[in-house]
């Protein structure tokens, strides 16, 4: 499975980005091969409607789930809608520590 | 003649400015005139005016659903939507318009080829005609709760004005779309101030966007009195007419609260807004 996570940088040890959409970038982490792939967000600074972009986009790349502090309600109806499962987490977490407990 | 009473700032007397000057043409001038709330968001302008209902349209936009049997995936919708409301994964067979983005142009229905597109009619808010010293004199644009399409309301409202006479149209306050679908309408902008640095501040914002729009343009200062000198050296600068200065005073802010026009009974106020009517229908035949 290919988990995105909204990261503020494109290292590991930096904190995931509080806002889901308009993360600077997208870490894919892969739980199976244990790949991990930083992917620049280029809906930052889109103006409108950027939450459901960015979803179909990430579905477009086979992410079967997100984990982000926070996730918009335009973005959430689709992602429901497509079945990729959303998991809330806290603010202050490492990408690194994501990636530890999706091991685990 | 329209004209829309704009501010940049809230709470600074666009609805004082405006049901001032309709209470006043209405009652004292031979003008005719229809007094327009455009601010559908938070519409006011009927506690002051009292007036009473004669008729309610709905304002409607119609939405797209696609039938995703008939659709190929072939994309034409998604890439002539304006406003990235058509999301689709032809991978996962999923294709669907996002209510809350689309503004009903229908585009993609005209593009579609299968014919898999048809429309559901929404409401997004509701026109009030009212009459008050005449039929029809003020009507309210009003959105519905939560609805988005502050703009589809406002230039719906404003199709229901007449044609002749003085239209006076209560802005939304600030820049933004809602504004400028108000302004962009009007022949002449009058926007409202105050003597304090976040009066100014936004005077600056609509004063850019006024000329922008390349209209006509006027300030009424409102709670004047305050010595606020960036205003005035802003205004002298820009070499923008100052149609009325308002005085900042118990007695009006007390006659508001209680929901009564200031103007009404006071006949400093009454002159002031006589002086505002003047200046700007001078010079133009209505």
């Amino acid at each position: 499975m290919i988990v995105a996570i909204p990261s503020s940088t494109d290292k590991k040890d930096t904190l995931i980005d509080d806002r889901f959409a308009r993360c600077a970038f997208f870490c894919f982490y892969n739980t199976e091969t244990k790949d991990i792939q930083f992917i620049v967000n280029n809906f930052k600074n889109a103006t409108e409607g950027v939450g459901p972009q960015v979803v179909e986009f990430l579905a477009g790349k086979g992410i079967s789930a997100v984990y982000a502090s926070e996730v918009g309600p335009k973005a959430q109806k689709i992602l429901d809608k497509l079945n990729i499962r959303t998991t809330i987490t806290g603010k202050k977490q490492t990408i690194q520590q994501i990636i530890n407990q999706l091991d685990n | 003649m329209k004209i829309a009473i704009t501010s940049g700032k809230g709470g600074t007397g666009k609805t004082t400015v405006s049901t001032g000057l309709f209470h006043i043409i209405t009652r004292y001038l031979k003008y005719n005139v229809q007094l327009l709330d455009c601010d559908v968001e938070e519409p006011d302008c009927h506690i002051f005016i009292k007036a009473s209902e004669n008729c309610r349209y709905p304002v409607t936009i119609a939405i797209p659903e696609i039938e995703t049997e008939k659709c190929t995936f072939c994309g034409k919708c998604k890439s002539v939507c304006a406003y990235n409301a058509i999301i689709m994964l032809p991978p996962a067979g999923y294709i669907e318009v996002v209510e809350d983005m689309c503004h009903g142009c229908g585009a993609c229905l005209y593009v579609c080829p299968e014919k898999a597109i048809r429309e559901n009619i929404k409401s997004v808010g509701k026109i009030t005609h009212y009459d008050y010293y005449v039929q029809d004199e003020f009507i309210e644009g009003r959105m519905d709760v939560g609805s988005a399409l502050q703009t589809r309301v406002i230039r719906e409202t404003i199709n229901h004005a007449g044609e002749d006479g003085i239209i006076l149209m209560d802005s939304p306050p600030g820049t933004s779309c809602p504004v400028i679908a108000t302004a962009s309408k009007a022949d002449y902008v009058i926007m409202v101030t105050e003597p304090t640095p976040f009066g100014l501040y936004d005077l600056k914002l609509m004063a850019d966007t006024v000329r922008q729009l390349g209209k006509k343009h006027g300030i009424v200062i409102n709670k004047a009195g305050f010595d606020y000198e960036p205003l005035y050296n802003f205004i002298n600068e820009n070499k923008i007419p100052i149609l009325g200065e308002i005085p900042f005073k118990r007695e009006y802010a007390e006659a508001y609260s209680k929901g009564m026009i200031p103007a009404d009974s006071d006949v400093e106020l009454r002159k002031i807004f006589m002086g505002i009517i003047n200046s700007i229908i001078n010079g133009k035949t209505l």
